[in-house]
């Protein structure tokens, strides 16, 4: 997929707005504070709002260009939106919400099919139900399987998560992974809250004040030192993704790698949520982990429960707002918090080669790939 | 227990009122939609103009349609020439002095349940593939549904006691023109029919208290749906 917007800018009251950027990356999260301009771009793509200059162009095709008088009508760019309330029809029943767009999608080209969509969002039992009688993890799938239904080349979601808790949020992101991995349909994700986006992928647009201020590879914005103050302000958390490489039956383990040639292994307990649905060797999951729930040290340490000890390479440290981040290459390239103290005591420097002690419940499996 | 006077009165007061919401659902409609969602530039007179029978005297707004539409009124003596239309003193002129009068009624509470209507239900259709149109009639006419209930409900119990401009415009003759209304100020003028007259006022009284229940019926009916 190619999403370029071109020189584009909108106004809103007493603020401005201009976007200028190429979206190429199957899932993109589009990070910002609130207030930011994040829904006045994703309005401005779907073609709710009007911009004042510049030109949209999704799959070579022009959805808006200022000069030449083109602003093709909502209803007719085929981008599917989710809005942060859901919007669920009140007066139709949920089987009417999800078959709502039936009559307009004659001419669309991708097929996507709707036992597929209840199945894959688990709402078989709510069909007959009205918007009302639901709980609000049941009315953002419905909302999410509707706009599916409407067979869109683009979903576009505005702060997926804002209303549900942190379970919800862990399934609402399985759903979205599930989505883009089944029927291939690249997303684009508004949110504030960073850690739900980069469960989701690490493809970044951030935006503060009205305009674009970063874009690229969450690692590489992050390593350029040149790291928007906006994340400054978050904590950094470790996204990454490994592979299933052995199983452990007397222990109840299952062990990951970065790459099947690799002698790092992450042991996890079986007993974690996502694992328990009959993972496969060499099946691809993606884990998060917060740098401060990573331990270094300059040896092996014998004698303590943790059983992940990574060997690994230290490639940067970082200092900023009184925290330390070391990043350690061993095989996943992860970042760990450190004091000043132990940056002394343990003389951390670049090359080192320390070990990293992680506590297997302190790493959170975000999704499994289907193979 | 009715004589066949009254019977053919009560009958005809609920045709008017019932013919004059037909008439002024569609009107209201439009124009609660249009003052609710549209920015014309003509918006605040055409507001004025719709309200103005609601706090002009009913006798007022009578004695203007009949300027405008009795036989020698500017409108009314062109129909009556070219198409042969009458519209003053006969069944025509009950109904639209009920329209004029109750339609303000009618546009303020549709107009209201159209606002009620979060436009990103609006947005979130046509972002489904629904036109304008197709988006009117499926997602924001459905969801004003009560509103629309209520301002029709409002609209027959107006009709049903208009009185001041059904007689300017109407008249009061009977077996043609005379409604509920009218017969019951017909007859308090005569002495020793105060019987009658409290017969018609118990009648009045129930259809209006039958129209009220029905408004909550159908309000209820239809706030469970939308909910």
């Amino acid at each position: 997929m190619k999403l370029e917007l071109k020189n584009i800018t909108h106004r809103l009251g007493l603020n401005s707005f201009s976007y200028n950027t190429t979206i190429t990356n199957d899932i993109t999260g589009i990070y910002g504070p609130s207030g930011a301009g994040k829904t006045t771009l994703l309005n401005c793509i779907a073609g709710i709002e009007k911009p004042l200059s510049g030109s949209i162009v999704f799959n070579d095709k022009t959805l808006f260009h200022h000069d030449e008088g083109i602003n093709t009508p909502v209803n007719k760019r085929n981008l599917g939106v989710v809005f942060q309330d859901n919007y669920l029809f009140p007066h139709l029943t949920i089987l009417q919400n999800l078959n709502y767009s039936k009559p307009y999608i004659k001419n669309r080209t991708r097929y996507i099919d709707f036992d597929k969509v209840v199945s894959l969002l688990g709402i078989e039992d709510l069909l007959t139900k009205k918007p009302n009688q639901l709980s609000g993890g049941e009315k953002q799938r419905v909302a999410i399987g509707r706009t599916l239904l409407s067979q869109p080349e683009l979903l576009l979601f505005d702060e997926p998560f804002s209303n549900l808790d942190r379970r919800k949020r862990k399934q609402i992101i399985s759903y979205l992974l599930k989505i883009n991995h089944q029927f291939k349909i690249p997303l684009l994700i508004i949110s504030h809250d960073l850690e739900d986006i980069l469960k989701l992928t690490n493809h970044l647009l951030i935006i503060n004040n009205g305009c674009i201020e970063a874009a690229g590879d969450y690692l590489n914005i992050s390593e350029e030192g040149h790291v928007p103050d906006i994340i400054c302000h978050k904590r950094y958390i470790n996204i990454f993704e490994a592979y299933c490489s052995g199983f452990d039956v007397h222990e109840k383990q299952v062990s990951f790698s970065a790459s099947p040639s690799s002698h790092n292994k992450l042991h996890l307990s079986q007993s974690t949520s996502m694992l328990q649905n009959n993972i496969q060797l060499g099946q691809r999951i993606r884990l998060c982990l917060h740098p401060d729930d990573i331990a270094l040290a300059n040896n092996r340490v014998e004698g303590v429960s943790i059983q992940n000890q990574l060997k690994g390479r230290i490639t940067q440290i970082i200092s900023s707002r009184g925290s330390h981040y070391v990043t350690v290459d061993c095989g996943f390239v992860l970042v760990a918090e450190v004091t000043q103290a132990a940056v002394k005591t343990l003389q951390l420097e670049l090359g080192q080669t320390v070990y990293c002690l992680i506590k297997a419940k302190a790493i959170e499996v975000v999704h499994s790939y289907i193979s | 227990m009715f004589t066949s006077t009254e019977l053919d009165i009560i009958w005809l007061t609920i045709k008017v009122a019932l013919v004059s919401t037909a008439v002024s659902l569609p009107i209201s409609v439009l124009l609660g939609w249009i003052f609710a969602r549209k920015n014309i530039t003509c918006k605040p007179l055409l507001e004025g103009l719709v309200a103005l029978p609601l706090v002009a005297p009913p006798v007022v707004t009578g004695y203007l349609l009949l300027l405008l539409l009795g036989r020698n009124g500017w409108i009314g003596r062109w129909l009556d020439q070219t198409l042969d239309i009458q519209l003053a003193f006969n069944f025509a002129a009950l109904v639209i002095a009920s329209v004029v009068v109750s339609l303000p009624l009618a546009v303020r509470t549709i107009r209201s349940a159209f606002e009620l209507v979060d436009p990103v239900y609006e947005k979130a259709s046509h972002t489904l593939g629904a036109s304008k149109r197709s988006t009117f009639f499926r997602v924001t006419l459905p969801m004003a549904m009560p509103g629309i209930v209520s301002g029709m409900i409002l609209s027959f119990a107006r009709s049903l006691g208009e009185f001041g401009a059904t007689i300017t415009l109407a008249g009061n003759i009977i077996g043609k023109t005379q409604t509920l209304s009218l017969m019951v100020y017909a007859n308090m003028q005569v002495p020793d029919k105060e019987m009658e007259v409290a017969r018609l006022v118990i009648i009045s009284l129930l259809i209006s208290l039958a129209a009220i229940i029905a408004s909550e019926y159908l309000k209820r009916r239809n706030s469970y749906l939308s909910k």
